[in-house]
Parts: structure tokens; sequence; C-alpha cells
């Protein structure tokens, strides 16, 4: 199946981020299962979310 | 790096019951009332001067309780250590914020860690794409689709993070460390919603670029 609608960017983030509601979130997650194209910058929003950890923790 | 992560905005603080610890003694009465001081002496110290060393005694100090704290009310170990290093993260950014004459610090510190609990918990049950659905679509090339692989380019993704425009980064920070929507973040940077993602797009394009992911 192909999709040809994609979320923004910025509603992935949010959806990464953890602050997009239950609702859209759902939306996202339904779309993530349809578009690998979509899961993969979900990924590289996650690993960039864990690099900004990383760098929070070189302050120690 | 660290200048870049420095943010400030103004939050609702509510009080709430801090530590449950009745002095058994006016010798233990005073060092306590001691901490206290030094502690919020601390979290001034990182408010005014970003001051890495009252940090890392915050850090020490706070650390261990807060993880007790967060088992007491019921979560698991790993969980509790991520309450609290998201709310060490809160105390370096929202510092300027603490008052002494409302809260001592370990009221103020408390409150973060709670309601960061609650938080992570909402997050955690964050919708995830059902692997399972009949309609699930693979991925074209899994070879190409390895996280561990990912993991192996962190450090090329943090040099490339580092890289990107003020601008681009400030929006990412906003979103992963101050838990703001897109649309939250255009009212914080006083610019358009358009902007906003546009700066997300051109920041995912410009990493994925530098991580030969040009699919």
């Amino acid at each position: 199946m192909n999709v040809n609608h994609h979320p923004s960017e910025a509603l992935l983030l949010d959806y990464v981020s953890g602050t997009l509601g239950e609702t859209w979130s759902l939306g996202i997650a339904t779309h993530l299962a349809l578009c690998p194209t979509c899961r993969r910058t979900v990924d590289v929003l996650e690993a960039m979310g864990a690099i900004y950890w990383r760098i929070f923790h070189l302050l120690k | 790096m660290s200048s870049a992560l420095v943010a400030q905005k103004p939050v609702a603080q509510r009080s709430s019951p801090a530590i449950a610890r009745t002095p058994g003694s006016m010798t233990e009465r005073d060092n306590q009332s001691s901490i206290a001081e030094q502690m919020a002496a601390h979290i001034r110290k990182v408010a005014d001067h970003r001051d890495r060393a009252a940090f890392a005694e915050i850090f020490d100090y706070f650390g261990p309780r807060l993880k007790s704290f967060v088992m007491r009310q019921g979560s698991d170990p790993q969980l509790a250590e991520e309450v609290v290093q998201e709310t060490m993260v809160k105390i370096w950014h929202k510092s300027g914020q603490f008052d002494s004459k409302k809260a001592s610090a370990s009221t103020w510190i408390y409150t973060i860690a709670r309601n960061m609990r609650i938080d992570l918990l909402r997050k955690m049950n964050r919708p995830e794409p059902d692997m399972n659905d009949p309609s699930m679509t693979p991925d074209p090339d899994p070879m190409a689709y390895d996280k561990i692989a990912f993991d192996q380019e962190a450090d090329q993704l943090k040099k490339s993070i580092t890289l990107l425009p003020e601008d681009q980064q400030r929006v990412l920070q906003l979103a992963y460390f101050e838990d703001k929507t897109h649309n939250e973040v255009a009212v914080e940077l006083n610019v358009p919603l358009g902007t906003v993602k546009s700066r997300i797009r051109l920041a995912l394009r410009r990493i994925r670029t530098e991580l030969g992911d040009l699919r």
C-alpha cells in the first residue's frame, strides 16, 4: 500500500517528544505502520533526542 | 556547547509536600536548614552564572533522594532514573524561576520531579505503530533500515547537530528539552508557525544528508 500524504516533520517531532495529543498520536502511529519513509524520519528524530541527552550529560 | 542549551521560560510553580523527614534533634534541624540554604544558594548560582560545580552539588545531593522518592511512588528503577535525569535538566533550565521566598529548594525540586513523573508516564502511553497490522507496509530495504548502524553513526549525528544553524537548534532544544509542541515553539520564539516547520524540515534534511541517508 502506498501513501501519498505525509504528516509534517513538525508533527512527527511532536509525536517523538510526546507532546502530541492522544488522538493525533494514534493517527501518526497508524500512518507509520503504512509508511517506511516516515518511520525512518521518526528514527532520526528519536536519535536526535538521544543525542541532545548526551550533550546535556556533558554539562555535568 | 553549554550556552546553546540555556533556555528560560516562565512556568507556574505549585507548592507540594516535600521530604517527609522529621528532625530528631535541634542539631539535626540546624543541619537540615543549612543544607536547604546551601541548595538554594546552588540553584541561584546555576541561575546567575550557569555554575556547573553548583549544579553538580545539587545533582549529588538530590539525585539519589529523588530516585528513591519516585520509586516509593511505585515506579521501577529505570523510570525513576529517567525521572531524575529529566528533573535535573529542568532544574538546569528553570533555575531562574526558583524563588526561595516562595518555596524551599527541596519543595521546588520535588514538585518538578512529581510533575515529571506524571509527564513521563503519559508519554510512555504514546500509541506505537502496530507491526501486526495487516496493512503494515514493510521497509523496502531492510538492510538499510538498521538501528544498530544508526547507533554507530551517533558521533556523526552529534557533529551534525552542533553544526546546525542556531535558529534550527533552538527549535529542537525547545521541543526536546522543554516539551513544547511546534505551535508552542512558534509562540515562544515569536515567529510564524510556517517558520518553525521549515526550520525543522531544514534541520532534518541537513542531518539526513550528512548521515548519507539520501532517501
